[in-house]
């Protein structure tokens, strides 16, 4: 059995590359982050119909016994390594490898605990090459090879080498975003299956920031019963217009336990997305005004939802069942824990279980 | 019965599984108990068995706090939508490999229930030449398995002696050894004889009598799972304490209190009860017995027992008249005894012979009377037969001199120093006696006449035949030499005061400590020289002779 890097230099010194040993790295540690808002466009407008009057929305309390209908609950994780160098045309480019994984679990009605449903949960190795190492054609001899030879399976990516920005960075981006189409694809199955209904949600870690998969339209109307929520955002993000217009920072500090924003317009390509905020814990419990908020996205799916915004009585009903998920809390365990919804935790502590320890992926090269 | 996974292996780089350990988390809604005995599927199409030694329920809790933080700050009130991960982890200790294997088990190996024929050698219970049933163990699964001791490490020659430890009042360390002397005279009738002493009330006084109330199914089954028929003792004798009280109670001392009048009775017609007595002649050559618990650092006792077996005496009259004598000065002929030693003495004598036993034997009414000397009745012991020597209604340094004088005559005739009785006559002879702690106090340091000859016979017993069944509420306090010897010991329930004070129990994990404390009756820890764990958790049968009812 030949390691990866063995197999790689045997296909590409013909060419006159190399792949050359270096330190191999875990690049999640410095650079991990859970997302990024960078890429936010703006909110300008109150997005809920009926608009409300008030900057902040009492959400009222339901009976213990009524059934969550937060039923699935997806996420996405990845490990990235620098595993070795490429050599070629006098350029010094880093091969990125990494472990994703995305996984669906479901909890039932009365049910204790949630569990994995199998069938929507994926898991792959990834290698991330340099556009200038490999043409799009050798990608897949290159893995038959690796499969056959290294008896691994690994996918090849290709990133583009863009002159300002660093090559590790961008492959990583390439292997996000190849998670991030697993995680579409998840949702379209579960979508395709008819297992997401009015009764039964998704809720999806961390924003709904989904392009176009290849080959597969998105269909924005398989996203009806998609929640994205996200543990953290930015601050500084502006909503409003006018005199209205206001940082995201500013109106969350005042939100009550149990309170929640209007809903914001903001756009994704040409898809309308609303978006709130609810305070999930009692800010006299936190250490800052913005611990224990969560920020809530959906997609307004027809053109009723896309001109008047979203119905404020779904979103109270969403915000509620959410509400309910405070407990328990991954204290101690996460420092996002305030804003963390249990089960995504567990979504989360399943995919990094599945996954290879640090030790044996890098002893694969 | 069909064997189940219940779970997988969990290996860890802080808790790997090794020769010795597994841990295996639990599928929901599995429950087992410790002592279970588990199977893993091992490497080279292999089982490797375990018993449960300990369970936990872990989550994934960074500490109380984060449990207190997920009930919404402390509010009770909280009724969580999430369930918190969790799952039972059960640690077992490896007992035994179907291919021999010494391999650890690997993470994620299949956790399964056991079949009996694997349990059976897990324990280490195959291949015994002479079987001797100990009860069952009973697993939280179903499965119930006989358990045996091998004879030649209960009975001798390869280890002997039993120890039940335990507190009293759960039936559990009586009820045991009874179990288990009854399995010997089912199993070894012809090799073996039985002394039991009885010290509570009506115990042992009708063994060979059925229960009052007919042993149900379920018990009845319980006989039959031990592979034994419920059946009572066969060829039980009795000896009573002797007393001048003709009526109900037929010369005997026994409390009619605690026995019934037409089961004495009846052991007098069919010629099975007798009345022990000491006559001077005899207590001259025991006295050292009597005077077992007394300090004796001058030796002055050891030498006043030397010209006490010179004294001419034909009754206990004259004999006390004669130890009177030496008491006055100038009365002793030529021995460095001094008169005030024979006062004590005599204080003694006068407070330890008072009891009815001390009496001459009989002339008149001999047939009446039934009286017998201790140790004749030990020699007329012959195997497949049981000797129960009432001593409940005597003080302790009577029972102590019964207790001595029953082992010192055995120890005799073993040794060939009897010459009415040749030492196979008596096949193994079995001696079970509760209190212990009352015979070898743990806090005698030598010197005691009765604790060196249970140590002699403990100690040698093995190769001699001789075998004792004891047990006491404290092992702490009974001597470590007697305890030490012992290569079956049997743990019932006791406190966990007694389990800091005890060395023996201090090598025993805490969750089996835990478990001595809350044993139910019927059930309790049994180690065994030739088993490959440390205890197992025995249930025994339902006791099949008559107790209650036996009195009055």
């Amino acid at each position: 059995m030949k390691s990866i890097v063995q197999v790689i230099n045997e296909t590409i010194r013909p060419a006159g590359a190399e792949c050359l040993p270096c330190d191999r790295v875990n690049l999640d540690y410095e650079r991990y982050a859970e997302y990024r808002d960078s890429d936010e466009h703006r909110a300008s407008e109150v997005f809920e119909n009926p608009s409300p009057n008030s900057r902040t929305i009492r959400i009222a309390d339901i009976g213990d016994g009524i059934p969550s209908i937060l039923c699935y609950f997806l996420d996405g994780s990845r490990r990235t390594y620098k595993m070795a160098d490429l050599l070629v045309r006098g350029r010094y480019l880093p091969l990125i490898a990494g472990q994703v994984g995305v996984a669906v679990v479901f909890r039932d009605t009365g049910a204790d605990q949630v569990k994995p449903v199998r069938d929507f949960c994926s898991f792959r190795n990834v290698l991330a090459f340099p556009d200038q190492v490999t043409a799009p054609e050798d990608l897949d001899p290159l893995s038959r090879r690796i499969r056959t030879e290294s008896r691994c399976a690994f996918e090849l990516l290709r990133y583009t080498v863009k002159e300002d920005r660093d090559p590790v960075d961008l492959g990583i981006a390439k292997i996000m975003s190849f998670m991030a189409n697993l995680e579409l694809d998840a949702v379209h199955r579960l979508s395709d299956m008819r297992l997401l209904q009015n009764s039964s949600l998704l809720v999806k870690d961390g924003p709904l920031r989904y392009k176009n998969i290849k080959g597969r339209g998105f269909d924005v109307t398989q996203f009806r019963n998609v929640l994205g929520v996200s543990k953290t955002f930015r601050p500084s993000f502006t909503v409003g217009t006018g005199r209205s217009k206001r940082d995201v920072g500013a109106i969350t500090a005042g939100l009550g336990m149990g309170e929640r924003t209007p809903v914001f317009k903001t756009v994704e390509e040409d898809r309308f997305i609303g978006m709130w905020y609810l305070r999930i814990r009692p800010q006299s419990k936190m250490t800052n005004p913005l611990q224990g908020i969560i920020k809530v996205e959906c997609y307004a799916i027809d053109d009723r939802e896309a001109q008047d915004g979203l119905d404020a009585e779904r979103v109270n009903t969403i915000s509620v069942h959410l509400l309910r998920e405070r407990n328990v809390t991954p204290y101690g365990q996460d420092l996002r824990w305030a804003s963390h919804i249990y089960p995504v935790f567990e979504t989360e502590s399943f995919i990094k279980a599945s996954m290879l320890s640090d030790t044996c992926f890098k002893a694969l090269f | 019965m069909e064997t189940k996974t219940i779970g997988k292996i969990t290996a860890t780089e802080n808790k790997p599984t090794t020769y010795n350990t597994i841990r295996f988390w639990l599928a929901e809604n599995e429950d087992i108990r410790i002592f279970d005995v588990v199977r893993v599927r091992h490497i080279k199409d292999s089982y490797t068995y375990a018993i449960v030694r300990d369970l936990q329920f872990i989550t994934d809790s960074a500490g109380h706090l984060a449990n207190y933080v997920s009930s919404d700050f402390g509010d009770v009130a909280a009724t969580p939508v999430n369930k918190r991960l969790g799952t039972t982890i059960a640690e077992a200790e490896v007992l035994y490999n179907s291919k021999d294997i010494e391999m650890p088990v690997r993470d994620s190996a299949s956790v399964e229930t056991a079949d009996a024929e694997g349990v059976r050698k897990a324990l280490g219970l195959l291949g015994f030449k002479n079987p001797i049933p100990a009860g069952y163990i009973s697993m939280s699964y179903g499965l119930e398995v006989p358990i045996e001791v091998e004879a030649k490490y209960l009975v001798g020659p390869e280890g002997a002696h039993l120890n039940i430890a335990g507190i009293s009042g759960l039936a559990t360390k009586t009820s045991y050894a009874m179990f288990l002397l009854n399995a010997l005279q089912q199993r070894m009738g012809d090799k073996a004889s039985m002394i039991l002493l009885n010290v509570k009330g009506s115990d042992l006084l009708a063994i060979d009598e059925v229960p009052k109330n007919p042993l149900s199914e379920a018990q009845t089954a319980e006989w039959k799972r031990c592979g034994l028929e419920p059946t009572p003792f066969r060829n039980a004798k009795y000896l009573y304490p002797y007393a001048q009280k003709r009526a109900q109670a037929m010369f005997s001392n026994t409390s009619l209190a605690n026995l019934r009048g037409d089961i004495l009775t009846k052991q007098h017609a069919e010629n099975r009860a007798f009345n022990y007595f000491y006559d001077v002649e005899t207590m001259k050559e025991k006295m050292a017995m009597l005077l077992a618990d007394v300090d004796d650092p001058t030796n002055t006792l050891e030498q006043m027992y030397d010209q006490i077996r010179g004294i001419q005496a034909s009754s206990w009259d004259a004999f006390r008249a004669e130890i009177e004598r030496r008491t006055k000065p100038g009365q002793q002929s030529g021995n460095s005894i001094p008169p005030q030693s024979w006062r004590k003495f005599r204080r003694f004598l006068q407070t330890r012979t008072s009891n009815p036993l001390f009496v001459e034997r009989s002339l008149t009414n001999a047939k009446e009377r039934r009286q017998k000397l201790v140790a004749d009745a030990v020699r007329e012991l012959r195997p497949g037969e049981v000797l129960v020597v009432d001593i409940e209604p005597l003080p302790d340094y009577l029972q102590c001199l019964i207790v001595g004088d029953i082992i010192s005559t055995i120890r005799n005739i073993k040794l060939g120093e009897d010459d009415q009785v040749e030492p196979s006559d008596l096949g193994k002879v079995i001696v079970f006696a509760d209190e212990l702690n009352k015979y070898a106090p743990k806090s005698d340091t030598g010197g005691r006449s009765l604790t060196n000859v249970l140590l002699e016979v403990t100690e040698r017993g093995r190769s001699l035949g001789v075998i004792m069944f004891g047990a006491e509420q404290f092992r702490s306090a009974v001597h470590d030499r007697i305890l030490g010897n012992c290569s079956t010991n049997a743990y019932g329930r006791t406190s966990p005061v007694e389990m800091a004070k005890c060395p023996d129990y201090r090598y025993f994990p805490d969750s089996h400590k835990a478990s001595i404390t809350r044993l139910e009756q019927g059930s309790l820890l049994l180690q065994h020289a030739v088993f490959k764990t440390h205890l197992i958790k025995v249930r025994f049968p339902f006791p099949c002779y008559l107790k209650e009812d036996v009195a009055q």
